[in-house]
């Protein structure tokens, strides 16, 4: 179809998902947005969340613990540190991530930003057991 | 002429060694397969990486506030080499081509009279190198608990080397593994990592459209935070390169072996074959004349 957006997951071990979507939900560093067709080109890094990619009245629903996003000409490249799809929410490796997170909260010496961020990584993987 | 008993048992040796180079070589082309596997599946991701990168690097227009990553030092007085190379041997020449192409470029600063700091990862680039180089190994990685090399491996690694380049022990890092070419050939690599040098034959396309792009946060922001990412995954990819290469270069050697091994049984028996002719017929002589003399 014309009318929508290649979307292409992409992590350090494969190429996660490559499919046309009409819109792409994410959580970007500074706020969620929903990525549609001809948006502007952008480059921005995700925080821990949800990504869901919406064509029709089907949506896909993965979950990430960062990563970065680059749109342009309708390609969306998502790259991820890590990928779980909604299969996956219950595995043993979101557990690790999030002692990983609780882990690095304990040490004194981060900065604010990461403290924000694990937070976010820790208060997310709660949201998906649930 | 060697006895009976002695190529009896040196036959016997030999078709055990050559049962072993088999077996190697089988298991090195099953993980060959997975580690290629492996390697191409990572390529996508470094592509990327590096395309928003160059992208990001063209944007850059105040190269003074730029990442030091991406900037450098502007110097290059200390040279921080890492050097790849396996845990294990009966590679054929796997990590000798690796450390021969190290050997030359240590040898170039030496000259220079410039720095020289080398992390080896894995023990036998540091079996190769220790000999002459010890004084400037600074640090030993070793991948023995490593059964696939993780992502969190590269990462130990990068953050080890991003720490040194915090405190300027370093101005250039250089990369050095084998890359993966085919199942017979592996080309040695010299990568810089520091400063980033990104291969401006990225398509031309991207160039034309950078100056449209929105960044959430702003350019250098990102850059600092992309640019140690590109190490990892550079040091990542490299890692898998260098695996793929090691199962390549194994199985080529174990199947040479398992060969050399067969031509030297052929060889064995005719020569045994001929010295129990020679022991039979001196047999025959022996009992034919002590019937004559009777």
């Amino acid at each position: 179809m014309a009318d929508n957006i290649h979307l292409e997951i992409v992590t350090p071990k494969q190429v996660a998902y490559s499919k046309a979507v009409d819109s792409v939900v994410v959580s970007g560093i500074e706020g969620d947005m929903e990525i549609f067709k001809d948006h502007i080109s952008l480059i921005t890094f995700l925080k821990a969340g949800k990504i869901i990619a919406k064509s029709g009245n089907d949506s896909d629903t993965f979950f990430s613990t960062g990563g970065t996003v680059e749109f342009s000409n309708n390609k969306l490249s998502i790259l991820l540190d890590n990928f779980f799809a909604s299969t996956e929410f219950q595995s043993e490796e979101l557990l690790k991530l999030k002692k990983k997170a609780e882990n690095k909260l304990n040490n004194k010496e981060i900065s604010d930003e990461e403290i924000y961020l694990n937070n976010q990584i820790i208060e997310q993987i709660n949201n998906l057991k649930s | 002429m060697a006895s009976l008993k002695f190529l009896r048992n040196r036959i016997s040796s030999v078709k055990s060694t050559q049962k072993i180079t088999k077996a190697m070589k089988m298991v090195a082309a099953a993980k060959l397969r997975k580690a290629q596997q492996n390697a191409e599946n990572a390529r996508p991701y470094s592509e990327k990486l590096n395309s928003i990168i160059s992208n990001l690097k063209n944007s850059v227009t105040d190269m003074d506030s730029a990442p030091k990553l991406l900037v450098g030092n502007q110097k290059d007085e200390t040279h921080l080499c890492v050097v790849l190379s396996s845990d294990r041997g009966l590679c054929g020449g796997f990590n000798t081509n690796i450390c021969r192409k190290a050997k030359v470029f240590f040898e170039k600063i030496l000259n220079e009279k410039k720095i020289l700091k080398v992390i080896v990862v894995g023990s036998k680039a540091n079996d190769q190198l220790k000999r002459k180089y010890n004084q400037y190994i600074i640090d030993k990685i070793s991948l023995k608990d490593e059964k696939v090399i993780s992502f969190g491996k590269a990462q130990e690694i990068t953050d080890k080397i991003l720490n040194l380049f915090t405190r300027n022990e370093f101005d250039i890092c250089t990369l050095f593994y084998n890359e993966f070419k085919s199942v017979i050939s592996q080309i040695p690599q010299a990568q810089q990592l520091i400063p980033v040098s990104i291969e401006q034959k990225s398509n031309q396309q991207s160039l034309v459209s950078n100056s449209e792009y929105e960044y959430e946060p702003d350019e250098n922001e990102i850059l600092e935070n992309l640019l140690p990412k590109n190490i990892a995954t550079q040091i990542y990819a490299a890692f898998l390169e260098n695996q793929a290469s090691e199962q390549g270069s194994r199985m080529t050697a174990m199947d040479n072996a398992t060969r050399n091994a067969g031509d030297l049984i052929a060889k064995l028996t005719i020569n045994y074959n001929r010295t129990r002719q020679a022991v039979i017929t001196k047999e025959l002589i022996e009992i034919i004349s002590g019937a004559e003399s009777l």
